[in-house]
């Protein structure tokens, strides 16, 4: 596989914090480009079927307000939603509209698994049984190939999973690619590539995956999505004859999982300029033939040459992540054409690219149920100048409080750390004045062990005030919150490697039992 | 001491909202309560520019109310009604002084002093015991009281420019009374303390000193005076060596030892409900007061009651603590935020209040206090509180326990809390399926019994209340925990990386495997 180095947006590098790594990629970039457009930015909540306040956003000019949901802006009709949403009514449309769909057939509720086998025979294999409105790929099994296996795949969607509502269709050899398409035009396109590894003649496959692990974490939406040594992965080094000690030959990649899901540790690769004109204008008809639907994601089965293809999906809330941070090709700036499409006035305005906004004290505040609504504080009006100052000062203590209020009535942006009320260690940034002012306050308040130095960077648009020996209750409150998170995470990690455990152990013990 | 406060402002609630926040608290609750809707802003919103403002670096001074069709802003307990020339006004006492005495409203005699000539003709003009204060000091600052000669005016006069140079200086004849700070809201005054300095009273045992610390005990039981301690300063000391005592004399029982001149509030004084007792007369002064000033719809007066003069007002107080009047040391406890919010909206008189309802403060505030937010809502206040369930878990409850009764309270939309209380948890819910929860938590915690059922304070939402102390233990707690899962989970890994990677060879594995096992 080619591993040149991929482009990014530059306004990107370095302003996407944590806070919106974990699956909020699409909302904090889309929101972001509004922001930093001048547009007014209020995040609202709603309660999701778990009963947790999730997130919502909505922009601003003063007189036309949009919301959104991840990617999905209020020109997306409900109508729409419904017809994407569930997949029997978007073949309909489609076929309607003449764009290429798998040949299939819908069953409802009523249908027997009898009648749904006894249409599978009569279409032959391969096949692709998917229930109709489950979301991400549960529940679709593709390239079924006999009765019996389909037989197994009816009664564990139907009966097991209980989703009653299903598709038959044929199954189409190809690649799976995944185009956006925005008012009649294709913004880019991605495909998902199983996780890999490429070999040096010398690092093992563990270390590989190790380090492959370390390079997703440099990817705002890998961060959190690391090849994990999971029953897939066994089976699919197992079914090839490899461990984790196998030594891969210089420039050799192999594919360590079999499903290629961004989740199971799959590469996303931007595939924009591959695709002819032929599959282009079937992505941008699929965005077509449901009406009330200006932009979504058209999943696509391309066939090998990649001429031609069939739909296989509609989303109307895609995710961007893989648009913006391919792991090879170049981003395609996905937010900065939707905040086009919706607020075209702003097409010219100048953007505000030396700042982001952090979500983590928005989203805590939010999930304690502490507010519903929050309008994030507006970007500088113009590019803040960034200092580092250190320090070490005998009488920290006595003076800090005079310290934080000045910095804070400027007001400057950036983080302030007090480390056991003797030192010093700060980020600040804001107008070119309001930094003299600082500084000379700075020197006068601290006159001697302090040093000024000018800085780089975007820089988040809070001041974030750390004192280690008298933390404020956000930033106890925000730490407790993300290691919640981080526990419940393990936790699960952890559980799955016990399960696998005990059942790698027992399945051990009865073969070795009956040999 | 007897005193009876508001039923509806209880102490847990109130205490989220200690020092300067509180009466800001008091009001957003009131209005928010009857339904209107509450944001909090930030010091970077433009909302306020015209309004004067000040320490608004930390939020929850910064608020609006609204009905849908209008919108009150307020910092802490002034409203937008209040004009900024009033504000402006009411911060320098010789201003105030002249509008005052345009209207008719009786003032201490006095006069502004420059130098040393003007200060000897003033004096000799008026009668002593004189006061000199700083026209624009606050908090009981920048005033000396008692001063008889000539010659002690000078000095006090001098020490007074050289501690706020540049400031204009008063003097004043001493008005000889008890002072009052009566808050009139339209044209009645709602409430009235006098306000004594602070003092102890002996009980033949115990020294100045420990009655001091006493005192204190129970001034932190108060929401208003947690954050007014008496503390031991010079003058203090001074003010004792004039009674001949010091802080280990033990005063006889019964005897009142005035501890400080001032009777500021946040100097120990403390706050006594008169509102049933002062005579009309000094209401009406009160009343006529605000009416002095361009736009001064409510407010604060402190009067100072004459014998020769009847009520003598001292100074106004456009942004007035309310709450020494709605938490008094003894007395009736005046419901001040309803009379700000009748005025406000008066058509949400008679409005049902949802009593039972409150927010929390620090959630309300968390996005404001990075200035990552300029603007936050705090959720709409439910129209019905429905009746729940209070547990009592006498076992311990674990961080990941209190977090997962978090998560299904959440999930089964119930109203409630839990927080940590002598002997154990206590757990209230509220809602269809408080019944669920209840019966989690009782097997988390291992034992505990179920108490009452019945109305409670809640917040709109499931609240797990928790001091800064508590979450950073937490914290502790949680990192361990994540910690030893971690090496276990690498543990299991390893054994299982292994058996795998060796799966190909038959013999050898599967033989460890069974002595692991076994």
């Amino acid at each position: 596989m080619e591993q040149t180095k991929p482009v990014w947006l530059p306004h990107l590098e370095g302003a996407v914090p944590l806070s919106a790594k974990d699956k909020k990629i699409s909302l904090y970039t889309i929101a972001l480009e509004g922001w930093r457009r001048g547009l007014e930015l209020t995040f609202w909540s709603i309660r999701g079927d778990d009963g947790e306040f999730q997130l919502r956003f909505q922009l601003s000019d003063g007189r036309t307000t949009h919301q959104f949901q991840g990617s999905r802006g209020d020109k997306i009709t409900d109508e729409a939603d419904a017809v994407c949403d569930d997949k029997s009514l978007t073949n309909e449309a489609l076929k309607k509209h003449g764009v290429p769909v798998p040949h299939g057939k819908t069953f409802s509720e009523a249908a027997g698994d009898e009648e749904i086998t006894a249409y599978a025979l009569e279409k032959g294999f391969p096949l692709v049984l998917k229930p109709t409105n489950a979301s991400g790929g549960k529940g679709v099994i593709v390239n079924i190939r006999d009765e019996e296996t389909f037989r197994r795949a009816v009664a564990y969607v139907r009966q097991e999973l209980n989703l009653k509502h299903v598709i038959v269709e044929q199954f189409v050899e190809g690649e799976e690619c995944r185009v956006m398409v925005l008012d009649g035009k294709v913004l880019g396109a991605v495909q998902r590539r199983p996780a890999s590894v490429t070999g040096d003649g010398k690092k093992t496959v563990a270390r590989l995956i190790e380090q492959k692990n370390e390079d997703r974490r440099q990817v705002p939406h890998l961060f959190h999505r690391p090849i994990k040594l999971d029953r897939q992965f066994y089976n699919t080094m197992h079914a090839s004859n490899w461990t984790l000690r196998t030594v891969p030959k210089a420039g050799e990649t192999i594919v360590v999982k079999r499903v290629s899901n961004i989740s199971a540790g799959g590469d996303p690769v931007d595939v924009t300029d591959l695709l002819s004109e032929g599959i282009k204008k079937t992505a941008v008809r699929a965005a077509e033939a449901v009406p009330g639907l200006p932009h979504c994601g058209v999943d696509l089965m391309v066939d090998p040459d990649w001429k031609e293809a069939v739909v296989i999906e509609v989303n109307t809330k895609p995710g961007l992540g893989s648009h913006l941070f391919p792991i090879t090709g170049r981003s395609r700036d996905v937010p900065r054409a939707l905040i086009d499409f919706y607020f075209p006035e702003t097409k010219k305005t100048p953007r505000a690219d030396d700042v982001f906004f952090d979500l983590r004290t928005i989203e805590a505040a939010v999930k304690a149920a502490g507010a519903s609504e929050i309008t994030v504080a507006p970007a500088p009006d113009e590019k803040p100048e960034v200092r580092l100052t250190e320090g070490t000062v005998p009488d920290l203590k006595q003076k800090k409080h005079r310290l934080e209020r000045f910095i804070k009535e400027l007001p400057l942006i950036g983080t302030v750390h007090i480390i056991k009320n003797k030192s010093i260690s700060a980020k600040l940034a804001g107008k070119p004045g309001d930094l003299e002012r600082a500084a000379s306050f700075l020197k006068e308040l601290f006159p001697e062990n302090l040093t000024l130095s000018a800085a780089d960077g975007p820089t988040a648009n809070e001041l974030t005030w750390k004192d280690d020996t008298n933390p404020s209750y956000v930033e106890t409150y925000v730490e407790r919150r993300r290691l919640v998170e981080e526990w419940k995470t393990e936790e699960k990690a952890a559980a799955r490697t016990a399960r696998e455990a005990s059942g790698f152990r027992s399945r051990l013990k009865k073969r070795f039992g009956r040999e | 001491m007897n005193r009876s406060w508001p039923p509806h402002l209880p102490e847990d609630i109130v205490r989220q909202a200690e020092g300067p926040l509180l009466c800001g608290y008091l009001i957003a609750l009131e209005g928010w309560r009857r339904g209107l809707d509450l944001h909090f802003h930030s010091n970077k919103s433009s909302l306020f520019e015209d309004i004067p403002v000040w320490y608004t670096h930390r939020p929850g001074r910064l608020f609006t109310l609204s009905d849908g069709d209008h919108s009150v802003r307020f910092f802490r307990s002034r409203g937008e009604g209040t004009a900024p020339e009033t504000v402006k006004s009411g911060a320098d006492k010789a201003v105030s002084k002249t509008f005052l005495d345009e209207a008719g409203v009786p003032v201490p005699r006095g006069a502004l002093i420059h130098g040393k000539e003007e200060l000897e003709k003033e004096a000799a003009r008026l009668s002593g015991p004189f006061v000199l204060k700083v026209s624009k000091g606050s908090f009981g600052k920048g005033v000396i009281t008692n001063l008889q000669t000539t010659p002690d005016l000078w000095k006090a006069f001098e020490e007074l420019k050289q501690e706020h140079p540049g400031e204009e200086i008063l003097l004043e004849e001493h008005v000889e009374g008890p002072e009052y700070r009566l808050y009139v809201v339209g044209k009645n005054t709602v409430g009235a303390v006098r306000r004594d300095p602070a003092s102890v009273t002996g009980d033949g045992k115990s020294t100045v000193r420990a009655l001091i610390e006493q005192k204190n005990r129970q001034r932190k039981k108060n929401p208003r005076l947690a954050t007014a301690l008496i503390t031991v300063d010079r003058a203090l000391e001074t003010e004792l060596q004039h009674q001949g005592l010091t802080l280990d004399s033990s005063p006889p029982e019964g005897k009142l030892v005035p501890l400080r001149k001032q009777s500021n509030v946040s100097l120990g004084g403390d706050p006594v409900d008169v509102l049933d007792d002062i005579p009309e007369q000094m209401k009406a002064t009160a009343v006529r007061t605000l009416k002095a000033f361009p736009d001064f719809p409510h407010g604060g007066v402190d009067i100072i009651h004459s014998p020769d003069r009847g009520p003598v007002v001292l100074e106004v107080n456009p942004t007035a603590q309310i709450a020494l009047m709605v938490f008094p040391m003894s007395g009736t406890g005046r419901d001040i935020p309803k009379a700000i919010i009748d005025y406000y909206f008066p058509e949400t008189i008679g409005k049902k209040r949802a009593s039972h309802a409150y927010f929390s403060l620090a959630g309300s505030l968390m996005a404001l206090e990075t200035g990552a937010a300029m603007r936050s809502r705090v959720p709409d206040c439910p129209a019905e509180t429905p009746h729940g369930i209070h547990w009592i878990l006498e076992g311990d409850l674990t961080v990941t326990e209190r977090e997962d009764i978090r998560t299904k309270a959440m999930e089964l939309h119930l109203m409630g809390w839990l927080k940590q209380k002598a002997p154990g948890w206590h757990l209230y819910a509220a809602g269809e399926k408080a019944g669920e929860l209840g019966g989690m938590a009782l097997k988390a915690a291992g034992s505990g019994a179920q108490l009452s059922t019945g109305p409670a304070f809640v917040t709109p939402s499931f609240t797990v209340f928790e001091s800064r102390e508590e979450i950073r233990r937490d914290s502790r707690e949680l990192r361990t925990l994540i910690e030893k899962t971690a090496k276990k989970r690498r543990r299991t890994e390893k054994v299982l990386t292994a058996l795998k990677s060796s799966a190909g060879l038959p013999g050898r594995l599967p033989l460890q495997l069974m002595k692991r096992r076994s």
